[in-house]
């Protein structure tokens, strides 16, 4: 009987789910048909043998224009408010050989609170994803099926920067929720997905944090697999060192023991501890040996990647983002190394564009980390706070929602809340 | 144990038990509110995998109407009786056959669809070879030279020593086997060449899919073809994963393909009315995949209650 052989079609940006293969229905000998597949997805999950974050920075630049020049195309292309909003700001997409990352507006995520940023038809959103809300209204972001895929990926490529393990050899306590209590609160929903990775409990049951079942679990873990860990905000973590301080209890965990915060301090109340007396109090507590076993990891609502801490403490921007730090009043680039006002453009989010101002200050560096891989990495040192940096960011958001010009003449970028 | 939402899908998990006693786990899906087609789905999963690893596979297919039925080998990980220390070729066949026996039995069946992994499509080629009732198999990444993909995975060619020349135990991810037994039973059952398993694919006499990955550093790409070219007879299909590698699943935009392909070809092969495959959302995939790894993990612990009764009778 005949021999048929058939190529998978892959369609870069393709929304819609893939129809049944026609070609099936065939008994007859089918011509061989190659297609490229679609290299983003390749690059996010790891298809090639070697890391994205293995490639040279001259690799990883290369392809960082490439993959945000094809998103911004389908964005422009499919949403209606952030054409309107790159309009507004005289921007026009050039050929990939001129494109500028830095130039193709980022949009304020306090856009993300008055608006909701489309670039697919709403019936192939299938989740909202709703910021923790902890500066007045939420930001929601609107992800369809493969943004939530790549979102994962990130999370799978990113985790051999922490450490290589089995899943028969870590166990992992979840300082937040389980998937369902973590409901549409984007920060607690990410953390949760880590149990599709790794066994995982939940300290946060019934909307408590169950310190004393968290301790239990800590130990078993330790008792019954080579390796475990501890994700969640640092101040959870806070909480649960209290616990075992006021209970005298300590492990010694030693080298068997990470311990990766995420989500900062936000939601807490109380007063921030600094990652120095953090670190020293978990070792105290949890006996834990070096510096490099507590980590940290990045990500916000409308970033559609998780950026993972190194072993020499550096958060890795893999090659499908760029990031860059802004000066607060101007919003140009600043040169590598300085401080200022953080942007993310994220090639990986289909569903909306993931190209954002945020309200972080900090700075981006670039060439050899100390882990031995060349890239960009990032650090986020504290919220903004200046009345004209917030108040920038605001009018820009405001301009987001307007209609565009009638006329199609440039407009500058505002430097400062009124002034265009 | 479910999923916290209403699910378009159920679960139940079944104790299957061989002549000699030791249990197979066995884990059954379909869909909710309507009868499952005639053919049950049967997949085998991995090698060093887990049923749970296949969890969106199951939810793809019972989301269809697909009954889908996974095990786990025996002597392997998961959570069937024993030790992958002691996993053999041949062993791994019987828990197929075993598996296969109690579908038919369970379900009143003569045949079933098989959907199988790597390794483990060999394993269930030679089944289907030898005991037949299946209406079909998809493969994915199946290996056709089992020495060549065993020396391409541990970098050493351990069937092409002897005996005396082996390691007493052979790690793959950190999980170890006892060489020298699957060592003797691979050369005496006839597991290892290329030619082997064109013998067997010769006496398949049901369509055959595989899913072959380009880039798969594991299994020969030109073998597959070969492989699928020279066993005539019946229906042979290729689907190349251009760019993909042997762990093709990774790729989750790749898995979603492969998962809407396996449903329409479970379909089409079974000899229903083809119908677009409907996909499970994303929460009800992740909220399967969340519940499957949960129970694997929690029935890890429990004990066995025919294991600790045969352990509690007098001597």
């Amino acid at each position: 009987m005949s021999f048929a052989s058939t190529a998978l079609d892959f369609v870069p940006f393709d929304t819609t789910p893939p129809p049944p293969d026609p070609r099936l229905v065939q008994r007859e000998p089918i011509a061989v048909t190659r297609v490229t597949g679609d290299p983003l997805d390749g690059l996010i999950f790891g298809d090639s043998h070697t890391s994205p974050f293995a490639l040279s920075l001259r690799e990883q630049g290369e392809l960082r224009r490439r993959c945000i020049h094809a998103a911004a195309a389908h964005h422009l292309q499919h949403c209606a408010s952030y054409r309107s909003y790159a309009e507004h700001s005289g921007y026009r997409l050039p050929e990939v050989e001129d494109f500028e990352i830095e130039a193709l507006p980022p949009i304020p995520t306090s856009a993300f609170k008055r608006a909701e940023i489309l670039s697919v038809p709403p019936s192939q959103v299938e989740k909202v994803c709703k910021s923790s809300g902890t500066r007045g209204p939420q930001s929601r972001v609107l992800r369809d099926r493969r943004s939530l895929e790549r979102l994962l990926g990130s999370v799978t490529i990113g985790i051999p920067l922490i450490e290589d393990w089995y899943e028969n050899e870590f166990r992992l306590l979840n300082l937040g929720p389980d998937r369902a209590a973590a409901g549409d609160i984007w920060f607690s929903y990410v953390m949760s997905l880590m149990g599709l990775l790794y066994p995982s409990v939940c300290a946060v049951r019934d909307e408590v944090f169950d310190k004393p079942w968290a301790y239990e679990q800590l130990v078993q873990s330790l008792d019954d697999y080579p390796n475990a860990g501890i994700v969640g905000p640092p101040f959870l973590l806070l909480g649960l060192i209290e616990y075992m301080e006021s209970q005298r209890l300590r492990l010694a965990a030693k080298e068997r023991l990470t311990i990766v915060t995420a989500g900062g301090w936000k939601a807490f109340s109380g007063s921030q501890i600094s990652r120095q007396e953090l670190l020293e109090r978990a070792a105290a507590t949890f006996g834990i040996q070096h510096e490099h076993q507590l980590r940290d990891a990045f990500n916000q609502v409308e970033l559609n990647t998780v950026f993972m801490e190194c072993k020499a403490l550096r958060k890795h921007i893999p090659p499908w983002v760029h990031t860059r730090a802004l000066d607060a009043r101007s919003l140009q680039p600043l040169p590598l190394g300085e401080v200022g006002l953080l942007a993310h453009w994220d090639a990986s989010a289909t569903s909306y564009p993931s190209f954002i101002l945020t309200d972080d200050i900090g700075r981006v560096q670039e060439g050899l980390c100390a882990c031995g891989r060349e890239g960009q990495s990032v650090e986020v040192r504290r919220r903004v706070e200046g009345r004209i940096q917030r108040g920038c960011s605001q009018s820009m958001a405001r301009r987001f929602t307007q209609p565009p010009p009638q006329a199609s003449s440039p407009v500058a970028r505002p430097t400062q809340e009124g002034q265009s | 144990m479910t999923p916290d939402h209403s699910s378009s899908i159920y679960f139940r998990t079944h104790d299957a038990r061989t002549a000699s006693g030791r249990k197979i786990v066995i884990w059954e899906n379909g869909p909710v509110g309507r009868e499952c087609h005639p053919i049950p789905v049967v997949i085998a999963g991995g090698f060093a995998r887990a049923m749970h690893h296949f969890s969106p596979l199951a939810t793809y297919l019972a989301h269809n109407g697909h009954r889908t039925l996974r095990f786990d080998f025996l002597d392997h990980v998961g959570l069937s009786d024993g030790d992958m220390l002691e996993f053999t070729l041949s062993g791994a066949l019987r828990t197929c056959q075993s598996a296969l026996d109690w579908a038919r039995a369970q379900f009143g069946v003569e045949k079933v669809g098989w959907l199988a992994t790597s390794l483990s499509a060999r394993i269930v080629w030679q089944c289907v070879a030898e005991a037949g009732a299946a209406a079909y198999v998809i493969s994915a990444v199946g290996v056709v030279h089992v020495q060549e993909t065993l020396t391409r995975t541990f970098g050493v060619d351990y069937m092409g020593m002897t005996e005396d020349q082996l390691p007493a135990i052979v790690e793959f991810e950190r999980k170890g086997i006892e060489s020298a037994r699957f060592w003797r039973d691979a050369h005496s059952g006839h597991w290892l060449t290329l030619a082997d398993t064109i013998a067997c694919l010769k006496r398949i006499q049901v369509p055959l899919v595989n899913f072959a990955a380009t880039d798969d550093s594991w299994v020969d790409h030109e073998s597959v073809r070969r492989a699928f070219a020279e066993s005539a007879g019946a229906p042979r299909d290729i689907y190349e994963l251009l760019g993909s590698t042997h762990e093709f699943a990774k790729n989750l935009s790749v898995a979603r393909d492969f998962g809407l392909r396996s449903v329409a070809l479970a379909t089409r092969l079974a000899g229903l009315p083809e119908v677009a495959p409907a996909e499970p959302g994303f929460e009800e995939l992740t909220s399967w995949a969340l519940h499957d790894r949960q129970l694997q993990w929690e029935s890890r612990a429990r004990p066995d209650p025919v294991r600790a009764a045969q352990a509690a009778a007098p001597a």
